[in-house]
């Protein structure tokens, strides 16, 4: 007898224990579902932030009369530390390296806003409005280096090399509409997609 | 107690009775070494199939005194059957017989050691669940499924479609251009973090 019950201990401990029991998945589990990377998350919306404060720090100085210090606000935006490969990360800094070149034309400081300008279209990875007003801004930069160098005289090598800066203004402007163009038909062809 | 010379109770001794003084005869030595072996062989319980009536009576004497004195005990057989008797009388049983008696102190002596098989059985079934439980499934499909796509405006994307072409005569603001993308970005941050805008 004994030993039957002890047989039969055994056999429902080892029942209960060798069960296939399930995992059952935890209220935190159901609550929430697992994201995207891509999903819109605190590190981007910080990062927004911060540049947004340094462009409005930027305006202020500007308003201000005091450009070297919204020359120096706009380059910490260039310094934020944006998810990796967000978007908008890369929309902001070519934005702020465009505000930067700007900023240098309205200084005098050609070289500087060439630089400024030439790095942002550098780092871009593809095509946006925000690159495209890059290629518009160098434009502008050619523009105003055209003038520059046409004030220094009148001589025929001046002259050949004001025609040829203003050549690359003109390239730069179609670069920027060579950007610009199939980007909004593809958007518009992406809007039209999206109606019902 | 007088002593009475004349009295002759002793009948394996005709002779006249020895005062209290006198030296033991031989005859009285013997006599008192053969009851001596014979009372230590009953005690011993290796009492003799036959032995003169005087000595029967002398040991039954000598018995009930030395059971009067508390130093006599029954054998653990004896006692368990006397149990077992009186715990049937009290539930109104026949008595069983002597030999399907089954002693409770036996039971007792085993009891121990079935307590102790039946938990070391449990503990090493216990163990072995705990080892050889297969391991756990794949946890539900709602909870490890591949991350859902989330709506476009949840999620980080180019701006374009917000900021659309900038124009030359607004190429330097983007203080609003930055503006409108954080406004629209918290929108979506919002609704993923709270559930609405």
């Amino acid at each position: 007898m004994s030993r039957r019950i002890m047989l039969l201990a055994v056999l429902l401990v080892a029942f209960v224990g060798c069960a296939d029991r399930d995992e059952a998945p935890t209220p935190a589990d159901r609550v929430r579902l697992p994201e995207p990377d891509d999903a819109i998350d605190e590190p981007l919306m910080l990062a927004l932030a911060v540049a947004k404060n340094f462009h409005h720090e930027a305006k202020v100085y500007m308003a201000d009369g005091k450009p070297d210090e919204a020359i120096a606000a706009v380059r910490k935006i260039l310094g934020v530390a944006f998810p990796e490969d967000a978007p908008e990360g890369q929309d902001v800094r070519a934005d702020a390296h465009a505000l930067l070149a700007k900023l240098y034309i309205g200084q005098g400081r050609l070289e500087d806003a060439m630089k400024a300008a030439e790095a942002g279209i550098t780092a871009a990875s593809r095509d946006s409005f925000f690159v495209a007003n890059l290629h518009t801004v160098r434009g502008e930069v050619l523009q105003a280096q055209a003038i520059a160098l046409a004030l220094t005289g009148t001589t025929d090598e001046i002259k050949a090399k004001v025609t040829a800066i203003r050549r690359q203004a003109i390239e730069a402007f179609e670069r920027s509409n060579a950007i610009v163009v199939p980007l909004q038909e593809r958007l518009y062809q992406q809007i039209k997609d999206e109606r019902p | 107690m007088t002593y009475d010379p004349t009295d002759l109770d002793d009948d394996l001794d005709p002779g006249a009775v020895p005062g209290p003084d006198d030296e033991p005869t031989a005859a009285e030595r013997a006599r008192a070494r053969s009851f001596a072996e014979l009372l230590d062989k009953v005690v011993a319980g290796r009492a003799p199939a036959a032995m003169p009536a005087e000595d029967r009576a002398l040991i039954e004497v000598a018995t009930v005194i030395r059971a009067a004195s508390g130093a006599v005990e029954l054998s653990a057989a004896r006692r368990a059957s006397i149990v077992e008797e009186a715990l049937h009388r009290a539930v109104d049983k026949a008595p069983p017989a002597p030999g399907n008696v089954v002693s409770i102190a036996s039971r007792r002596a085993k009891a121990p050691w079935v307590i102790a098989a039946i938990t070391s059985a449990v503990a090493i079934a216990a163990i072995l669940a705990l080892f050889l439980r297969p391991a756990p499934r794949a946890a539900a499909p709602t909870t490890t499924a591949a991350a859902p796509t989330l709506p476009q405006h949840l999620r980080s994307r180019p701006a374009d479609p917000l900021i659309g072409e900038i124009s030359r005569a607004r190429s330097g603001d983007a203080a609003a251009r930055i503006d409108a993308i954080f406004a629209d970005r918290l929108d979506g941050f919002r609704e993923l973090s709270f559930g609405g805008p």
